[in-house]
């Protein structure tokens, strides 16, 4: 799933938690999504370890791109 | 004149006389030279000497004017002054008065910018509908710039703090000189054709009016604006201008803005989330206190209360229901009796007993078998007669 499903996932599960229509149970098995959901979307955010490449040669066909950091 | 060889003056007069010749006589000046001394006072106003190879002038900019430079002087600086000619009486000094200063060869510079500018506009690169939406949250940022210049510098910073999961991939430009527009705009046309990152940053540190021309050029602009690939510009600092910032989706003050546009919503995702987090923890617990309460409701004493509110009412209909069934009950068996007394009647009238009360008599054979036809009574067979008050046999005889 990407970034912003996910993203949209917790909001959607936050709106239906403020709902008393949701039954307990229901609501309890959201709770724990949307906490998964977010903790792993920080980690996602603030662990990674990026790239920083760079572009070699101007032609197309010449083009090698190195590692940076 | 003539009459100053025979006057004695004080050294007042003649410093008011040559104040007055000096502020009279030279004014709307434009000069231009190289600063010198600079001295900014802390009150505001600027101090510093104009010089060439030649000779040198004391300059003062005051408060009232400095806000409008557009550029931060410093000594070493050319630049074209406009203003009038002051004398400081008691220290028997003169000086430029300077209103507005631009550095040398800006105002060529921004005349061929303005011409440019319209240009480019007719050829639609900064047309609106052109403009693309830049994404908010990029897995690759492209940077065209120089390799080893401050600007990648800033941008991989900026990017690394806000945004450590985004990957970078440097398109290395010369952004100085003669090739630097062609450069630029080859590597914008390059990451096109690659289309390894889903936003460009086309970036350069500062510079004087000239360094910055050529991401002004033509090839850059057209690059920019014919890019897929969204653009964001940063160039130079905050006060310049340059035509592809007109060209550019987004354009951003300098190289470190234009990194943190390009990573804002991440930042602000990172708030949200944590906002996520406490506004679940929230939610689940003010739906945790519903249940509660709830549950409250099912607590012993309340629980016995409502009980016996229910086996009160219960109770209450059972009594009545008994009272109105011995009410009915009764008037039951009261018009039974009356229905029974009718019939009782009815019966008796239709009784053969009543009948033969008056005065008929019933013939039966000596089993009980009434006999209502002559033909059942054979002659000489016997037969019973019952009456109202008994029964006697009798023999059959013949016809009458």
């Amino acid at each position: 799933m990407s970034f912003e499903e996910d993203i949209k996932k917790v909001e959607e599960i936050a709106q239906k938690l403020s709902s008393s229509q949701t039954p307990l149970e229901e609501a309890i098995t959201l709770f724990e999504e949307g906490m998964a959901l977010t903790k792993a979307l920080e980690k996602t955010l603030s662990d990674a370890k990026r790239t920083v490449e760079l572009v070699r040669g101007e032609a197309i066909d010449s083009v090698e791109i190195t590692t940076l950091e | 004149m003539a009459e100053l060889f025979e006057t004695n003056l004080t050294v007042s007069e003649l410093t008011s006389l040559i104040k007055r010749t000096l502020e009279e006589g030279f004014y709307g000046l434009s000069v231009s030279g190289e600063i010198s001394n600079f001295r900014p006072s802390s009150t505001g106003h600027w101090f510093f000497t104009l010089k060439d190879e030649g000779a040198s002038i004391s300059a003062v900019m005051f408060k009232s004017s400095t806000w409008r430079v557009d550029f931060p002087p410093k000594d070493g600086d050319r630049v074209t002054v406009t203003g009038s000619l002051d004398l400081y009486a008691a220290r028997g000094t003169y000086q430029i008065k300077v209103d507005t200063m631009i550095l040398a060869g800006y105002g060529e510079i921004l005349a061929e910018l303005e011409r440019r500018k319209r240009l480019f506009a007719q050829a639609g690169y900064f047309a609106q509908e052109r403009k693309r939406p830049i994404p908010p949250y990029p897995k690759r940022v492209g940077v065209v710039t120089s390799p080893t210049g401050a600007a990648l510098q800033d941008i991989l910073n900026v990017l690394g703090r806000r945004c450590p999961s985004v990957d970078v991939l440097v398109l290395p430009a010369v952004v100085q000189g003669e090739e630097a527009a062609e450069s630029v705009a080859q590597r914008i046309i390059q990451a096109n054709e690659l289309m390894l990152c889903d936003v460009l940053i086309v970036s350069r540190g500062g510079g004087s009016g000239e360094d910055l021309l050529p991401f002004s050029s033509e090839a850059v602009v057209k690059a920019v604006a014919e890019s897929a690939i969204p653009v964001v510009s940063g160039v130079g600092h905050e006060i310049d201008t340059t035509l592809v910032d007109y060209a550019a989706d987004l354009r951003a003050p300098t190289p470190s803005a234009a990194a943190e546009l390009v990573s804002h919503a991440y930042v602000s995702l990172h708030e949200r989330l944590q906002g996520f987090a406490s506004l679940l923890e929230q939610r689940m617990a003010s739906r945790l206190s519903l249940a509660e309460a709830q549950l409250l409701r099912f607590d012993r004493e309340s629980l016995t209360h409502r009980i016996k509110t229910v086996i009160d009412s219960r109770e209450f209909l059972l009594a009545n229901a008994s009272n109105a069934m011995t009410t009915a009950t009764s008037q039951l068996l009261a018009s039974d009796e009356r229905r029974l007394s009718v019939v009782r009647e009815r019966l008796h009238a239709l009784s053969p007993l009543a009948i033969l009360s008056r005065g008929y008599t019933v013939v039966q054979t000596p089993d009980g078998k009434i006999i209502a036809s002559k033909e059942d009574a054979t002659p000489g067979s016997e037969v019973a007669l019952r009456f109202i008050d008994g029964s006697r046999r009798a023999t059959v005889e013949e016809d009458l």
